[in-house]
C-alpha cells in the first residue's frame, strides 16, 4: 500500500512540473535570438559582478596577507603627517626589551628621481632596516623581491649613533621605472636632495646640479634589483614609482635626519621615522605579554600612545580602509547584474504581452493562476540560470584581466577571491535577484482579464 | 418547466446582466436573461455580432461572471464564485472550443490535450491512456507527435475537442467552433460534436452564425442586442410542438 502511495506520489509530483519546463523551453526556443541576447545580458553582467567581487576580495585578502604573514605583533604608527621622533633611540630602547625578538624602523618619503628616459619622476621612497625588514616580512613580502635586494643588510650610514657612516647608496625600484622609465639595474639613479636635507650633504656623496635655473644637490644612487609589487600594502595610486632604500639615507636625503648644530657633532636631535614595528619572542607571545608590551610603549613613549596598534587592530583598521573600495566594487558590480537582471524583465514582460491570447486560452481551459504565475516565472528562472552560468567563466577571465591590469598599473598582486564556494554563492545571488524580477512579468500574466487576454487585450 | 429542478439542469441563468465598460460608456451585452438548460442538450445559439452570444457563452464557460443576475452551472451556483472555484470549473466541469483553436504551438498535438489533465493531476498512466483514447476518438492517433502548425485547420479543431473533453466535462461548449474550417471539415466536427452529445449525454451549446451548425441542434436560440428573441425546440424543418418560440409568442 505504502509502495504503491509513494508511486503515485512521485508521478502526481512530476505531473505539472514537467510540461511547464518543457513549454517554458519550447517557449524560450520560439525566439532563440531574443534568448540567447537575453541570456548573454546576465551573462555579462554574472560576469562583471563576478570580475568585480573576487577583484575586490583579492584586493583585500592580498592586502590583509601581508599583515597576517608579517611577524609583527605590534607596531607604533602615527597618523599620516605625524612621524616618530628619535626613531633610532626608540627602536634600540624597545630592542633591549625581555620580550621583543626583533624591533625595526621604517621611513617614507616623496622624492624626485632623474629618469634616463623621461627626465624627472616623483616617486614614494621607503626607508628600512634591510636585514631587520627581511626577518620580520611574511613569505608574501619576500617574494617580491625576486628582482634583487640589497647587498648591505644592516644601516650603515648611521653605524655610530650619528649620520656620519658609509653611505651605500643603494636602492630598490620598482618595475615600472626599469619598463617605463629606463632606470638600468646595477645602473645609477640620481635622486634629489629635499629642502633641509642640505644639513647632512657633506656626508652624502653630493653633486650639484641646474634645474629650470636653479642649482640642486643630487646624489647618485646604485640600482640593486626592482620589484614588481608594491612595497607597502596601501597609500598606491596610478602611476605610482616607489623606490626602497637604507632607512638613514632616506632619512638623510628626505630631510629627516639632522644633528645638533647641524655641523655633524653631538647628538642626533632630528631622526623621523613613519613607524616602528615590534615582534615578540614566541614564549612571550605565548605567555600572553604582548599586553604587556603594549602597556609598557604607551608608558615610555604617551606621546605615542594613541598610535600603538596590535595585529588585529591593524586587521581591522585595513578593514575599514578598505570598507569604500569594496562598496565601489560590489555596487558596480550589483547594478550591472541589477541592469541583466531587469533586461531579464523587460524582455519577459514582451514575451508575456505577445501570449496574451495563449494565455487567455489556458486561464479558459482551467489552468491555475498558479500555473501560469510558475510558467512564466521558470523560463525567466531558466534564462537567468543559464546567463549566470554562462557568465562564470568570462567572469574568471574578467576578473583575471583586472588584476593584471591592476598589478600592471599600480604594482599591487591580487591573489583573486575565486573559487567555487564563491562562484556558488554569486550564483545563488543572482537566482535570488533573479527570482524577485521574475516575479513581475509572472504576475502580469495572471493579472490578465480572460475574456480580454482571449480577444488579444490584457 | 418541465426540467427546471435542481441536479437535471445543466445550466440555469435568472435575470443574466453583464455590463462592460467601454470608455466612459456602458455597453450591456446581456440584458435580463433567462435561461435552463437540461443535461444532455444540445443547444445552439444564433444572432448577429455584439448580440450577446458569446458573452452568454463566456459566463457559462465560468471565463466571466454576470454584472447581476445568478447563474447556477451543474447545479451550482457560480456568479460569486471565488477565482479559485471558477477555475476548478473549468477544468472539470466545462469543455471549451474556440473559433481560433487556440492551440499552444510548442506543445504537440498529445501535449495539447494531455495539458488539462495535468493541470488536474490526473496520473501519468491514466493521463497518456486517456490522449490516446481521445486522439483516436477524433481520427488523429497517427499525428500525436504534431505541432499545430503540421496540423490543418480541421485537425487543429479536432485536438481542440479532444483537450475540450480531456477532464470529462459534463457541459461542452463551442464557439464559433467550425467558422475557420471548410464545409466539408465542419461537417466532420459537427458530428464529433454531435456523436458525444448523443453516445454521451453531453450538454453541447455551440454559437454559430452558419444556420447549418445551428441547425443540428434540438433547441436553437436567437439572441439580437443582449436578449434571447427565439427559442425553438426540435428538428429545424419542424419545431418542437408543446414548446412555442418566442417568434410565435411563447419562449423564453
Amino acid at each position: 500500500m505504502a509502495v504503491a502511495l509513494g508511486a503515485q506520489g512521485r508521478e502526481l509530483a512530476q505531473v505539472a512540473g514537467s510540461s511547464r519546463f518543457v513549454v517554458g523551453l519550447r517557449n524560450l526556443l520560439r525566439r532563440p535570438a531574443r534568448s540567447i541576447m537575453t541570456g548573454a545580458a546576465v551573462a555579462i553582467s554574472m560576469a562583471l559582478l563576478i570580475s568585480m567581487a573576487s577583484v575586490s576580495e583579492g584586493i583585500k585578502d592580498t592586502a590583509r596577507l601581508g599583515i597576517v604573514e608579517s611577524r609583527e605583533d605590534l607596531v607604533v604608527s602615527p597618523e599620516q603627517g605625524a612621524r616618530l621622533e628619535r626613531a633610532h633611540a626608540m627602536d634600540a630602547n624597545v630592542s633591549t626589551w625581555p620580550e621583543v625578538e626583533l624591533a625595526t624602523v621604517a621611513a617614507y618619503h616623496e622624492l624626485t628621481v632623474e629618469t634616463p628616459l623621461l627626465g624627472d619622476k616623483g616617486v614614494y621612497a621607503a626607508g628600512i632596516v634591510p636585514g631587520e625588514f627581511w626577518e620580520m616580512a611574511g613569505k608574501t613580502e619576500r617574494e617580491r623581491y625576486k628582482g634583487g635586494f640589497f647587498k648591505v643588510r644592516d644601516d650603515p650610514f648611521y653605524g655610530n649613533g650619528t649620520y656620519d657612516g658609509t653611505f651605500t647608496g643603494e636602492v630598490l625600484v620598482s618595475k615600472n621605472l626599469v619598463d617605463k622609465y629606463g632606470v638600468a639595474v646595477g645602473g645609477q639613479l640620481p635622486v634629489r636632495l629635499v629642502p633641509g636635507a642640505e644639513v647632512l650633504s657633506h656626508r652624502m656623496p653630493v653633486r650639484e646640479g641646474t634645474r629650470a635655473g636653479s642649482t640642486v644637490l643630487l646624489v647618485n644612487l646604485t640600482v640593486v634589483g626592482s620589484f614588481e609589487l608594491e612595497y607597502s600594502g596601501s597609500g598606491f595610486y596610478k602611476g605610482l614609482a616607489i623606490i626602497v632604500m637604507h632607512l638613514s639615507e632616506l632619512q638623510a636625503v628626505g630631510g629627516m635626519a639632522a644633528e645638533n648644530g647641524t655641523g655633524g657633532t653631538g647628538p642626533v636631535v632630528t631622526d623621523l621615522a613613519n613607524g616602528l614595528s615590534i615582534a615578540l619572542t614566541r614564549s612571550a607571545v605565548r605567555e600572553g605579554a604582548l599586553g604587556v608590551v603594549e602597556e609598557r610603549l604607551k608608558e615610555a613613549y604617551p606621546q605615542y600612545a594613541d598610535f600603538v596598534y596590535t595585529k588585529e587592530e591593524q586587521l581591522q583598521q585595513q578593514r575599514e580602509e578598505f570598507v569604500v573600495a569594496e562598496v565601489f566594487y560590489l555596487a558596480v558590480g550589483s547594478v550591472s547584474m541589477l541592469i541583466g537582471l531587469l533586461f531579464v524583465a523587460t524582455i519577459m514582460i514582451v514575451s508575456v504581452m505577445e501570449r496574451t491570447r495563449e494565455i487567455g486560452m489556458m486561464r479558459s481551459i482551467g489552468i491555475s493562476r498558479r500555473s501560469i504565475f510558475l510558467q512564466v516565472f521558470e523560463e525567466s528562472m531558466v534564462l537567468v540560470l543559464a546567463g549566470a552560468l554562462a557568465g562564470v567563466l568570462p567572469g574568471y577571465w574578467g576578473a583575471s584581466w583586472a588584476a593584471s591590469y591592476i598589478s600592471t598599473r599600480i604594482g599591487l598582486t591580487i591573489q583573486l577571491g575565486f573559487s567555487t564556494a564563491f562562484v556558488a554563492q554569486s550564483i545563488i545571488l543572482v537566482l535570488a535577484v533573479g527570482a524577485l524580477f521574475a516575479m513581475y512579468p509572472a504576475m502580469t500574466a495572471v493579472r490578465m482579464n480572460i475574456v480580454r487576454a482571449m480577444t488579444g487585450g490584457r | 418547466m418541465g426540467v427546471g429542478e435542481g441536479e437535471e439542469l445543466a445550466v440555469r441563468g435568472v435575470a443574466l446582466t453583464k455590463v462592460y465598460d467601454v470608455g466612459e460608456t456602458q455597453v450591456r451585452a446581456l440584458d435580463s436573461v433567462d435561461l435552463t438548460i437540461p443535461r444532455g442538450q444540445f443547444l445552439s445559439i444564433m444572432g448577429p455580432s455584439g448580440s450577446g452570444k458569446s458573452t452568454l457563452l463566456n459566463l457559462i464557460g465560468c471565463i466571466d461572471t454576470p454584472t447581476s443576475g445568478s447563474l447556477h452551472v451543474l447545479g451550482r451556483e457560480v456568479s460569486r464564485l471565488p477565482e479559485r472555484e471558477l477555475c476548478r470549473v473549468r477544468l472539470r466541469d466545462v469543455g471549451f472550443i474556440f473559433q481560433q483553436f487556440f492551440l499552444i504551438t510548442t506543445l504537440r498535438a498529445f501535449e495539447n490535450v494531455e495539458l488539462p489533465m495535468k493541470e488536474a493531476r490526473v496520473p501519468r498512466s491514466r493521463r497518456h491512456a486517456r490522449v490516446n483514447e481521445l486522439l483516436g476518438m477524433v481520427g488523429l492517433d497517427n499525428r500525436s507527435r504534431h505541432f499545430p502548425s503540421q496540423l490543418s485547420g480541421g485537425e487543429q479543431q479536432r485536438v481542440a475537442i479532444a483537450r475540450a473533453l480531456a477532464n470529462e466535462p459534463r457541459i461542452l461548449l463551442a464557439d464559433e467552433p467550425t467558422g475557420e474550417v471548410d464545409s466539408h471539415t465542419s461537417d466532420t466536427i459537427m458530428d464529433i460534436l454531435e456523436e458525444l452529445n448523443r453516445e454521451q449525454g453531453l450538454t453541447l451549446i455551440v454559437v454559430s452564425h452558419d444556420p447549418g451548425v445551428a441547425g443540428r441542434a434540438r433547441r436553437r436560440l436567437h439572441m439580437v442586442d443582449g436578449r434571447i428573441t427565439s427559442d425553438r425546440h426540435g428538428p429545424l424543418d419542424r419545431p418542437h410542438a408543446d414548446r412555442p418560440s418566442a417568434d410565435d409568442g411563447g419562449g423564453d
